[in-house]
């Protein structure tokens, strides 16, 4: 129900502190760029493997998805919350232990199924660490 | 300690002590071995998705699927080598129930000289009502890019 109300009022701060999940892995919204983009600082808790100094393949999973929800939420034609179906990730490079930048794009957003790609990279924007291909139940 | 048992136990040390996020969770290896990888978490709801049900995220869940395939493919190896994941799939197939342990298995089913193919699940109490299914593929490094090193053993 908490979720529902602010999926309706597009307040995306709002929905990040709200997913306890989110929380916990210091998502947020990159306001400085001009197209929708999230940003998840780094912390050690996101570390996969101290000793080879790369982020979690989980967390960066964990990141695409939620990159993804966040473009479905702030397209604003909702009918519900987004259920998460499926989720495909391409590992791309080896992520570093620095900040992660993520960018969402909506394939198709149909009454039933969301089609969603998301990608994320680190200090190049031409350099991507990892794409993703997402389906959100929306509807029915 | 046969040195299998000996390789099982170390892959077990390295996933407890040096991996942040487990050590954030109060995590266990219930089965660690060349057939699967089994890990129990208990309930956190730190972890949710929803506020209102507790249900874990479902990408935190696609985090412990990816680490225990790691570990089963690992344990397959039964050698010294790096992994790197090239592709995960995760299919959610039902929502998690609040206040209920999750059992994360996963093993590796096809291992070549330079790719492993895994599989794994998570569920609560009955394997059969999987929450999550995953399936990934990883490339394996040269013998000389270890990360295991059963000399020097891993420290807590």
């Amino acid at each position: 129900m908490i979720l529902r109300g602010l999926v309706d009022s597009g307040d995306l701060e709002q929905v990040i502190a709200t997913v306890p999940f989110f929380t916990w892995m210091g998502l947020e919204i990159d306001r400085a760029r001009p197209s929708l983009t999230t940003h998840l600082p780094f912390r050690e808790r996101h570390v996969g493997n101290e000793m080879i100094g790369a982020l979690h393949g989980g967390i960066v999973a964990a990141f695409l998805e939620a990159t993804a929800t966040i473009a479905l939420v702030a397209d604003g034609k909702l009918e519900r919350v987004p259920k998460p179906i499926n989720l495909t990730v391409d590992y791309l490079r080896s992520a570093k232990t620095e900040s992660l930048y993520g960018e969402a794009t909506i394939a198709k957003l149909g009454r039933r199924v969301a089609s969603l790609r998301a990608t994320c990279w680190q200090e190049d924007r031409n350099a991507p660490v990892a794409d993703a291909i997402c389906h959100f139940l929306v509807g029915g | 300690m046969s040195s299998s048992a000996m390789f099982f136990d170390a892959i077990k040390q390295l996933f407890l002590t040096k991996l942040p996020l487990s050590r954030e969770l109060d995590v266990q290896v219930e089965e660690l071995n060349e057939a699967r990888a089994l890990v129990r978490m208990p309930y956190d709801a730190q972890f949710a998705g929803d506020p209102d049900s507790g249900a874990l995220h479902g990408s935190f869940i696609a985090a412990l699927l990816d680490t225990t395939l790691g570990m089963a493919v690992l344990a397959r190896l039964n050698q010294e080598r790096a992994i790197a994941t090239v592709d995960l799939r995760i299919d959610y197939l039902n929502p998690s129930q609040r206040d209920h342990d999750l059992l994360i298995e996963s093993e590796c089913y096809r291992l070549t000289k330079n790719l492993a193919f895994g599989r794994g699940r998570a569920y609560h109490d009955t394997p059969t009502r999987e929450i999550a299914s995953a399936a990934s593929t990883f490339i394996i490094g040269a013998p000389q890019s270890s990360q295991i090193n059963l000399k020097k053993p891993v420290v807590p």
